[in-house]
């Protein structure tokens, strides 16, 4: 569990990032943080992975106060990606790389690992090559590869669908979702709102470093007067359906919804049937 | 009346490097056109972009077949900074194109590398900074500046020098998404209310889409489309490239109803559309 | 230690005051400054003098836009420095058989350490209150080469980028296992190392970033290159500069005079 009591953070410039947040994540879980641009997503990531100590307040994580626990402790158990794949590597190999923190941490029985997890990464084959030679979609999936090979407990990722192409963003949500499936717990700091809509977490929204709200995506996304404060454009599939209520559609962030909604309006008024002949 | 782009047969490779990173490309662009640039990370976009301002060949090597012309100039024996003051680029990334310690200094640095008397200069940064809402900024450290009016500052400088064709590399990539609107609502405006050529190539295709004139396709280093962008999405196109949230549902739907009229780009042509289909009731047209 | 050092290198936009003086003007006092303890060199207590006086000038016009902590604050920075150079100097007259314990022994060293303060700060007001821009066009009008200026003007405007990106590897590496809180020396040295590849492998991407924009920005198109601001200097300017130039001259032929 990660706690945030009354967490505080003022950067040595008396810039105020985070004013006074409670939160809890609980094991498994899987969280968003949105907001726009200096709403504190960054700092407060970095708050919950021990890199900066709060202002004020306690960071806990499974109960280790990150001001008092060393932070090669804390960092066996949460997983930092930052925004920027390359920051991380400058070994001569992928193996390199992917074993970096296991002698870090003296886990190098876990090394048998290496070879599973790059190939559930799309990356198997990768093993000698040097991963400047990787594609950005390659070396965004391998930094976070290479922070799984530890098996941290939280998993912290910074903006992972940043300047992604289409297929780079597919391959993430697939990642993201396996991720998920196999139970671990999640923060992902991101303004993507089309990632989020389409994987639909719990959504903590912020704006001017405060939790604007903590919820259901569905009910997060949905509130435009919310959004707008946070400076958070919405989900089209919300703009989409917005529109449409006036027919009796309903609101919603989750595009397969709106799919299913709009058919079956469709069908109501009789204007299908066969499907198109091609 | 003379194209703004003129494209015959151009394929590059870069030095070092087996693959070809543009294969025979063939097109043309109107004066005044906005043109959105498509196609997923390698497949030539940058590429291409770099060709018509001049940095393929003369920044970088490597082999070099076909013409292309730009307002009229033969890029390949054109210096580029000739070629500058009638094409613009603006670039991803808002920090590594910015040089100075003040948004004022920053307008005026490329004046200033062409030699442009003080005067003018004064009178082209004052006109920008009013153009671009960027006159209460004048004297601040563009370090403290949002990405958006870092982006914002870089199309300024950029237009500042007037030219006739701006060419925008994905601008947005590095934006959160309530800038990018307001950096592409810009670009459309200059577009439109400038009458500069425009070509941006962008992954954010719900912001731009409806606005463009043209979209070219890239692949693989070829061309696959160049034309009317309502065409374009007509086809459903699996995959690499990217499509408006509001043509996907389009899609959607039309695998199980028949939904008459052209492909929506807007949420608005799909409300039409719908409520079209709902006011018609029964019987199916 | 990133974060002082990138506020080193901010500088304060000021409309009024000493800070407002022509750049060249603020550039002389600063050789002035450098100068004199250099001059004033012996006897030590003469030097003790004439560095602090220098000193307190220097906190005085730091005063006037709110630094006036600084020197302290540089100080206590330059701290172990000045603690190693004092330890050499007991040592080597320790070996040479002169007595250590003396009154003589502490002036003396207390003027070289306190001249070697003075001097490493008489260039920070200068420094803190001249935009890069105002620094190139001062090394422009000194006839120093464009090229040189510019360099000297990107390298401020991308340090803090780049101090930024170091401490974001730094975290990167933290967070793998790397502990930076080691007491060990050549363990933290090691450390340090190990961040310096990406680093290293980032600046010279966003080098070839840099690189295409300036092409696109027309630079080094023209010879003459042509300036949107130019250095003026007025009454107060010229006032100020004959005043401080006068004082020095009296300053040094004051001090041949009383040798």
């Amino acid at each position: 569990m990660i706690e945030l009591d009354r967490v505080s953070f003022t950067y040595p410039g008396g810039v105020r990032a985070v004013e006074r947040v409670d939160l809890v994540l609980r094991d498994g879980e899987v969280v968003a943080l949105m907001g726009g641009n200096g709403a504190g997503k960054t700092t407060l990531l970095k708050l919950m992975s021990g890199l900066l100590k709060p202002s004020e307040g306690t960071v806990r994580i499974d109960g280790l106060d990150t001001r008092r626990t060393p932070l090669g402790k804390i960092a066996r158990l949460v997983g930092y990606v930052p925004q920027i794949a390359e920051t991380l590597f400058f070994l001569e190999s992928v193996e390199e790389e992917m074993l970096y923190a296991l002698r870090n941490f003296g886990m190098l029985d876990r090394a048998d690992r290496v070879v599973d997890l790059l190939r559930a990464f799309g990356l198997e084959g990768t093993e000698k090559r040097s991963p400047f030679t990787l594609s950005g979609g390659q070396k965004k999936r391998l930094s976070i590869a290479v922070v799984l090979a530890w098996e941290p407990k939280y998993l912290l990722l910074d903006e992972p669908t940043l300047g992604q192409d289409r297929a780079g963003r597919d391959a993430m949500m697939e990642v993201v979702r396996r991720l998920r499936d196999e139970g671990k717990t999640l923060v992902i700091a991101t303004h993507d709102v089309e990632f989020v809509s389409e994987l639909s977490p719990r959504v903590v929204l912020m704006g001017r470093g405060r939790v604007l709200a903590d919820g259901r995506a569905e009910d997060v996304l949905t509130d435009e007067g919310l959004l707008r404060e946070a400076r958070v454009l919405p989900p089209q599939s919300v703009v989409i359906s917005s529109r449409l209520e006036a027919m009796g559609v309903k609101k919603t962030s989750s595009f397969e919804d709106l799919v299913l909604q709009l058919r079956s309006l469709l069908k109501s008024v009789g204007g299908c049937g066969e499907p198109e002949a091609r | 009346m003379m194209k703004a782009v003129e494209v015959r047969g151009l394929s590059f490779r870069y030095e070092n490097s087996e693959e070809w990173a543009l294969r025979e490309v063939d097109l043309e662009i109107d004066r005044g056109e906005l043109v959105l640039v498509l196609g997923p990370t390698g497949s030539g976009k940058s590429t291409f972009l770099r060709c018509l301002i001049g940095l393929i060949p003369h920044f970088y090597s490597g082999e070099y077949l076909g013409s292309v012309r730009v307002m009229g100039m033969e890029v390949a024996s054109t210096p580029v900074h000739r070629l500058a003051t009638r094409v613009g680029m603006v670039f991803q990334n808002p920090e590594t194109q910015i040089f100075s310690t003040s948004v004022e200094s920053e307008l005026a640095f490329p004046l200033e590398n062409l030699g442009v008397p003080p005067e003018e200069i004064r009178r082209r940064v004052e006109d920008a900074l009013d153009r671009f809402g960027l006159r209460d900024l004048r004297r601040r450290n563009p370090a403290e500046l949002s990405g958006g009016q870092k982006q914002r500052l870089a199309i300024a400088t950029v237009t500042a020098m007037g030219p006739d064709v701006l060419l925008l590399d994905e601008p947005t990539s590095m934006l959160d998404p309530l800038a990018a609107k307001e950096v592409l609502d810009l670009v459309v405006k200059i577009c439109r209310e400038e009458g500069r050529t425009v070509l941006v190539s962008e992954h954010r295709t719900d912001l731009i889409a409806p606005h463009a004139d043209r979209v070219i396709a890239f692949s693989g280093g070829r061309v696959i489309y160049s034309g009317d962008p309502r065409s374009f999405f007509s086809e459903l196109r699996r995959g690499e490239i990217p499509v408006p949230r509001v043509v996907e549902l389009y899609w959607r739907l039309r695998d199980s109803c028949r939904l008459d009229g052209p492909v929506p780009l807007l949420p608005e042509e799909l409300e039409a559309l719908i409520s079209r289909k709902v006011r018609g009731g029964v019987g199916g047209r | 230690m990133s974060l002082r050092l990138g506020d080193l290198l901010r500088f304060r936009s000021v409309e009024r005051g000493v800070a407002a003086l022509d750049p060249r003007v603020k550039l002389a006092i600063s050789v002035y400054l450098f100068a004199l303890p250099v001059i004033y060199d012996r006897p030590p207590v003469l030097s003790l003098a004439a560095s602090s006086a220098v000193l307190l000038l220097v906190t005085l016009l730091l005063a006037t836009v709110n630094e006036s902590g600084r020197v302290l604050r540089t100080i206590r920075a330059l701290g172990p420095f000045l603690a190693f150079v004092l330890l050499l100097n007991v040592l080597g007259s320790l070996t040479a058989g002169t007595p250590v314990l003396t009154l003589e022994f502490a002036v003396i060293n207390a003027a070289l350490l306190l001249r070697f303060i003075a001097v490493f700060t008489s260039f920070s007001f200068f420094l803190l209150t001249t935009s890069p821009e105002d620094f190139a066009l001062v090394l422009r009008w000194m006839r120093v080469p464009y090229d040189y200026a510019f360099a000297l003007t990107a390298s401020i405007r991308f340090a803090p980028l780049f101090l930024e990106e170091v401490q974001e590897v730094i975290d990167s590496q933290r967070m793998r296992g790397v502990n930076y809180d080691t007491r060990n020396p050549v363990k933290l040295f090691r450390n340090y190392v190990r961040a310096f590849v990406p680093v290293t492998v980032n600046a010279l991407r966003r080098a070839f970033e840099m690189a295409e924009a300036l092409e696109v920005k027309c630079f080094g198109a023209v010879e003459k290159r042509t300036s949107y601001r130019t250095l003026r200097s007025r009454r107060r300017d010229h006032v100020v500069l004959i005043g401080s130039t006068l004082l020095f001259i009296s300053s040094v032929l004051l001090k041949f005079y009383y040798l």
